[in-house]
């Protein structure tokens, strides 16, 4: 950054630098150029009094300063060259022992000098040298006039004879230095423009590179942010992650809670059985009429009876055991409703619910398994609890699985369905109908969430005898 | 505007004539052995402590300027000086130079002195 200012600062310099120099190379240029309008005014004025010069040569001094008929002819002579440029023109020689000079000649229009009229002139010391140096001199007759004097004496023999004056105008000079001065002005006040355009380019620039240099240091520390947002974001997907499976677990283990009354009614009718087995057997015992035969097919069916509690402990063992997050495996639909249903099955036939199952496609599909008897087990004794609580007669629930484009499990009950006010909340988390002691409100919530992590979809609907529940699972999975 | 143009044009004036009047001043004051000159003049109103400008000839030391007067003259034109057979002397431009002239003959005639500073316009 301060190299910047830097720069700026040694811009700055050069342009001041340039500035003066321009001023100094103006000057020189203004002193130039009226110097040689001037030697060329003079030159002009030197020829004419050389002309004047020569044509007088053939007059005598002595004739001149003594025929005053002579005079009125030079003076015509002379008066021909006066002009807006030559105001004066005469002919003087110097008075013997004075400061003044005595006329010969005069071809001014106005003011004219009398024949051999003295003339005192202004600023003696250039008519001296012209006297003692005996060389044309020229010299301003006041100053910032535009009149200049040139004096040319002519010479013979060494000898003074007379002074030519012309007075002629600077005006050319005069009107060039103005115009000189303009331009002065003009180029002062573009230069100062230009100046002036250049600080406030050079601001702008370093305003534009301090912008762009803080811009790119906000698109660094959002490089970095955003870096770091990846990873805060992966982290903070997987916190969400293992809450959403802590809510799985706990949605688990209260559905859990409420099998396992469900197991004890599914052990009661074995256990009976084995009971009324054993009784029967002491029985025999009593009467002495065991036999073999008779101990060889009471254990067959005790055996049976124990194999079939074996069963359903293994389906709910499997039911409890945690799986992975990314535990998919290949298996066939029905596989899945029997094992859900080895579980829940007591429980329907408890509260004489005709449970209608139909299953058009068993398709081998590639799912988490426990998490979709989780989700079966959750709609079932969704179904039962509507069942139970609105005293339905003829109560049912079907389980349906057909192939549309995807494989679709439908459970459905005649309980009457969901109210349609509250049926789009249904699957909010926290949202139930059922008092505190019977429903979290996470069921639903957490189906729907299982399932959609399998690439499936949970929908709801209320059928004409009561409510609806569609899981439709892609069967591209499988593969 | 008008007052403003004709104050300047005065002043302007006033300031043009300041130089002649100090030369008549001090070119006077030797050339008459008296206190109080007194000049008979139409062109100035003012010459100074030592001079009063009186309207007629005979009361007047000196004529400054072209007036009919028999007294020592000093003119302010280059033919009046040529032609004026009582001028003592003459201030006048010529071709925009200052001109001094003294006339020797009249200075004596009319037994007026000059200092050593004006000799050299002696003619």
């Amino acid at each position: 950054m301060k190299k910047v200012y830097y720069i700026f600062f040694l811009l700055v310099l050069l342009m001041i630098g340039l500035s003066i120099l321009e001023i100094y190379s103006f000057k020189n240029t203004k002193e130039k150029i009226k110097t040689d309008i001037l030697n060329e005014l003079v030159l002009d004025v030197d020829s004419l009094a050389k002309n004047i010069a020569h044509h007088l040569e053939y007059y005598s001094l002595k004739k001149l300063k003594n025929e005053q008929s002579l005079k009125d002819n030079i003076d015509n002579y002379l008066k021909s060259f006066v002009t807006n440029n030559y105001k004066n023109v005469f002919i003087v020689y110097p008075k013997q022992n004075t400061q003044f000079f005595v006329v010969l000649a005069d071809g001014s229009k106005k003011d004219k000098f009398d024949f051999k009229e003295t003339f005192e002139p202004l600023q003696k010391k250039y008519w001296e040298e012209v006297i003692n140096t005996k060389k044309p001199i020229y010299f301003q007759q006041k100053i910032k006039d535009i009149w200049m004097s040139f004096l040319y004496p002519v010479v013979k023999n060494n000898e003074l004879k007379y002074i030519i004056v012309i007075d002629f105008s600077t005006k050319p000079l005069m009107l060039v230095n103005r115009n000189l001065e303009m331009f002065k002005s003009n180029v002062i006040l573009f230069s100062g423009v230009i100046f002036i355009s250049i600080i406030i380019l050079l601001v702008f620039l370093i305003y534009d590179y301090t912008r762009q240099h803080k811009m790119q240091h906000l698109i660094q520390e959002l490089k970095e942010l955003n870096d770091t947002l990846e990873d805060r974001v992966k982290e903070e997907v997987a916190k969400n992650r293992e809450k959403d499976n802590q809510l799985v677990l706990q949605s688990r283990l209260a559905l859990m809670g409420e099998l396992l009354s469900m197991i004890a009614h599914q052990w009661r009718q074995p256990l009976n059985a084995i009971g009324g087995i054993i009784s029967n057997l002491k029985l025999d015992i009593t009467f002495g009429e065991l036999n073999e035969s008779h101990i060889k097919e009471t254990t067959q069916k005790i055996e049976k009876l124990i194999l079939h509690l074996s069963h359903t402990i293994d389906d709910f063992s499997k039911f409890y055991r945690e799986e992975d997050e990314n535990q998919f495996e290949k298996i066939e639909i029905s596989k899945i409703i029997d094992e859900s249903l080895n579980i829940i099955i007591a429980s329907i036939k408890n509260n004489n619910i005709d449970l209608q199952l139909d299953i058009k496609n068993n398709e081998v599909i590639y799912i988490m398994p426990n998490r979709l008897k989780q989700v079966i087990l959750n709609l079932i004794k969704n179904s039962l609890d509507a069942l139970k609580e609105r005293e339905i007669k003829n109560p049912y629930i079907k389980i349906e699985v057909f192939k549309n484009d995807n494989l679709i499990i439908e459970i459905k009950d005649n309980a009457g369905g969901i109210d349609e006010s509250i049926i789009d909340k249904v699957f909010e988390p926290y949202f139930t109908t059922k008092d505190e002691k019977n429903g979290t409100g996470i069921g639903l919530y957490m189906s729907k969430m299982i399932i959609e992590r399998m690439g499936g979809k949970l929908m709801v609907e209320n059928d004409t005898d009561g409510a609806k529940f569609s899981i439709e699972l892609k069967e591209i999975n499988a593969n | 505007m008008k007052k403003i143009i004709i104050i300047f044009l005065s002043i302007v004036y006033l300031f043009g004539f300041n130089n002649e009047v100090e030369l008549f001043n001090t070119l006077f004051k030797e050339m008459f052995n008296k206190t109080i000159i007194k000049v008979y003049t139409k062109k100035y109103t003012n010459l100074g402590n030592r001079f009063v400008i009186v309207n007629s000839c005979k009361k007047a030391d000196i004529v400054l300027g072209e007036l009919n007067c028999s007294k020592p003259t000093f003119v302010l034109d280059y033919y009046n000086l040529k032609n004026n057979k009582n001028a003592i002397g003459g201030f006048y431009w010529r071709k925009g130079r200052p001109q001094l002239r003294l006339r020797r003959i009249n200075l004596e005639k009319y037994n007026l002195y000059i200092t050593k500073e004006f000799e050299d316009y002696l003619e």
